[in-house]
């Protein structure tokens, strides 16, 4: 038998291919990474990848670094590789790049803080990137906390939930909430929404300095809704985590998702904007 | 250019509000996301034990939706299995197994009989390697994903039965669609920098179709992952129509 035919297909041909939505100002993406395992910026690879936030209306991203580059615990020499090489990123796009302070909170406080410093105050990146290295309850933190809080820049710390277990030092939801806990006061962005979830959202709804990014998994349907409703839209941040994820795959989460036009531009732009002091 | 979707399902999942207990709920979600028409299947049948009384309720509720096609879920461990796929067959392209839920390996004498019996039915297989990022998983059930080597090995032996695996991994698609010219792969779980064109760069265009995982995902990410890809206007039509149709018309002679 003909089994499932073309007329299916033209029987159902007065829906229309779906479009994507053209923002009213441009994207701002706070999670990215790029480039990976290399030491010195890739200009070819830079111009492609602007190019592709180019056709999805993301006119800033956030570099993150090269967070994997030299394992979980890089050196204080390393930390400040990664960094001097999103620095060098910046430099090639300033119109477009944002750089954030990878910091290893196992160093010493004072390489952590005169870290920050140099990356914050003199190259003018705009956020703290912290990952796996030290759980976010050890108070081994608490000097970078205060120090992001003096700087006014935000804290985007690594979060998930795993049914497959956690690194040593991971944190997860509930941890990021015992960081808010401490620090009223500095602005935190959960990474991954996706790898958060609802319970994610469920431990981080208390606390009102902090935010989600939508990084993280697949685009799990119901989250954005879900994360607009426990936390408000203007705690919801765009963020892809590129070049893991692609920006189809995080914006069909907010362009899939039904809130109204007004909280997808926070989530899409007017947030990060807050969160980075930027116009 | 219209959408067809090969990964539809429809129903309640424990661990998801899906939002899809009637047809057209799901039908909303499709035609909000521009999907003109697809394989469904029911997500109940995965948890209950006999998945047959999921199958029949889908195939009586999809009659009054013509552009959602029924596509029954099967557990070739039950008895009853070579019935149920007689009984549809006439009326369905596909059948749809979830090995890794229902608890048998692609390798399993119980698979080879059924392909057999696809293979002269002329049917297709649906193969969801996971329904759920692993990593999001309860806690308290965690099942992994079908092998990609098993679907590979099944490819093989069964050359005319064309297979349609759906929410693999880019890294696992990218070995699938290198595989057999029976095996094709879903675009729902790839990701990555513009994943479906790299996905075709891997393969072929050919062996690529669009497939959502609606409504366990937003069908809207998968669009986009097409539409806003840099593949020509012919391989995006191969990807979201063409692929589909031919392969689900002709059968096991598809190639």
């Amino acid at each position: 038998m003909a089994l499932v035919s073309t007329d299916v297909i033209r029987r159902t041909k007065g829906h229309r291919t779906a479009v994507i939505m053209t923002p009213d100002a441009p994207i701002i993406d706070i999670h990215t990474h790029y480039p990976f395992g290399k030491a010195e910026p890739d200009p070819d690879q830079l111009a492609r990848i602007l190019a592709r936030a180019g056709r999805f209306g993301v006119g800033r991203l956030c570099i993150l670094g090269d967070v994997i580059r030299f394992g979980y615990a890089p050196t204080a020499d390393e930390v400040r590789r990664i960094n001097d090489l999103t620095d060098a990123m910046v430099r090639l796009h300033p119109e477009s790049l944002i750089g954030f302070c990878f910091l290893n909170p196992l160093q010493s406080k004072g390489n952590c803080l005169r870290e920050m410093d140099r990356c914050v105050t003199k190259l003018g990146f705009r956020g703290i990137k912290l990952w796996v290295a030290l759980n976010c309850r050890s108070h081994r933190l608490d000097p970078i906390m205060a120090r992001a809080a003096e700087l006014g820049v935000p804290v985007l710390h690594h979060a998930w939930y795993s049914a497959l277990g956690h690194e040593a030092d991971e944190s997860t939801p509930a941890d990021i909430a015992d960081l808010a806990t401490r620090f009223p006061q500095t602005k935190i962005i959960m990474a991954h929404l996706a790898g958060c979830g609802i319970r994610g959202l469920c431990d981080i709804a208390p606390f009102p300095n902090v935010s989600v990014d939508t990084a993280g998994a697949g685009p799990v349907a119901g989250l954005t809704e879900e994360a607009v409703a426990r936390l408000g839209a203007h705690r919801v941040v765009f963020g892809t985590d590129i070049p893991m994820r692609d920006f189809s795959s995080v914006l069909g989460r907010i362009y899939g998702a039904r809130i109204t036009a007004a909280d997808r531009r926070r989530i899409l732009t007017l947030n990060a904007r807050a969160l980075l002091g930027i116009r | 250019m219209t959408i067809f979707d090969v990964n539809l399902s429809f129903g309640h999942w424990p661990f998801q509000a899906l939002g899809t207990e009637t047809p057209s709920r799901l039908a909303a979600l499709m035609a909000r996301a521009g999907i003109s028409a697809g394989l469904v299947s029911s997500i109940d049948a995965v948890l209950l034990p006999a998945p047959d009384d999921e199958n029949q309720r889908l195939f009586s509720l999809l009659t009054k939706h013509p552009h959602l096609i029924p596509v029954p879920v099967i557990n070739p461990l039950l008895p009853q299995w070579p019935d149920t796929i007689g009984r549809y067959a006439a009326h369905t392209p596909a059948v749809k197994l979830y090995p890794n839920y229902h608890g048998y390996r692609l390798g399993d004498p119980c698979v080879a009989e059924l392909m057999r019996q696809l293979g002269r039915r002329r049917l297709a297989l649906v193969l969801p390697l996971r329904i759920e990022d692993e990593r999001s998983h309860h806690p308290l059930m965690k099942v992994p994903a079908v092998p990609a080597d098993d679907v590979l090995a099944l490819a093989r032996a069964f050359p005319k039965v064309p297979i349609v695996c759906c929410c693999p991994y880019a890294r696992e698609a990218a070995r699938l669609v290198r595989g057999p010219a029976n095996l094709h792969v879903d675009i729902s779980m790839v990701d990555g920098m513009d994943p479906v064109q790299a996905l075709v760069r891997a393969g072929s265009s050919r062996r690529v179709l669009f497939g959502s995982h609606t409504p366990f995902l937003y069908a809207m990410a998968a669009v986009m992952k097409v539409t806003e890809s840099d593949l020509s206007r012919t391989d995006q039509r191969r990807v979201l129509q063409d692929n589909a149709a031919r392969m689900l018309s002709t059968g096991g002679r598809g190639r």
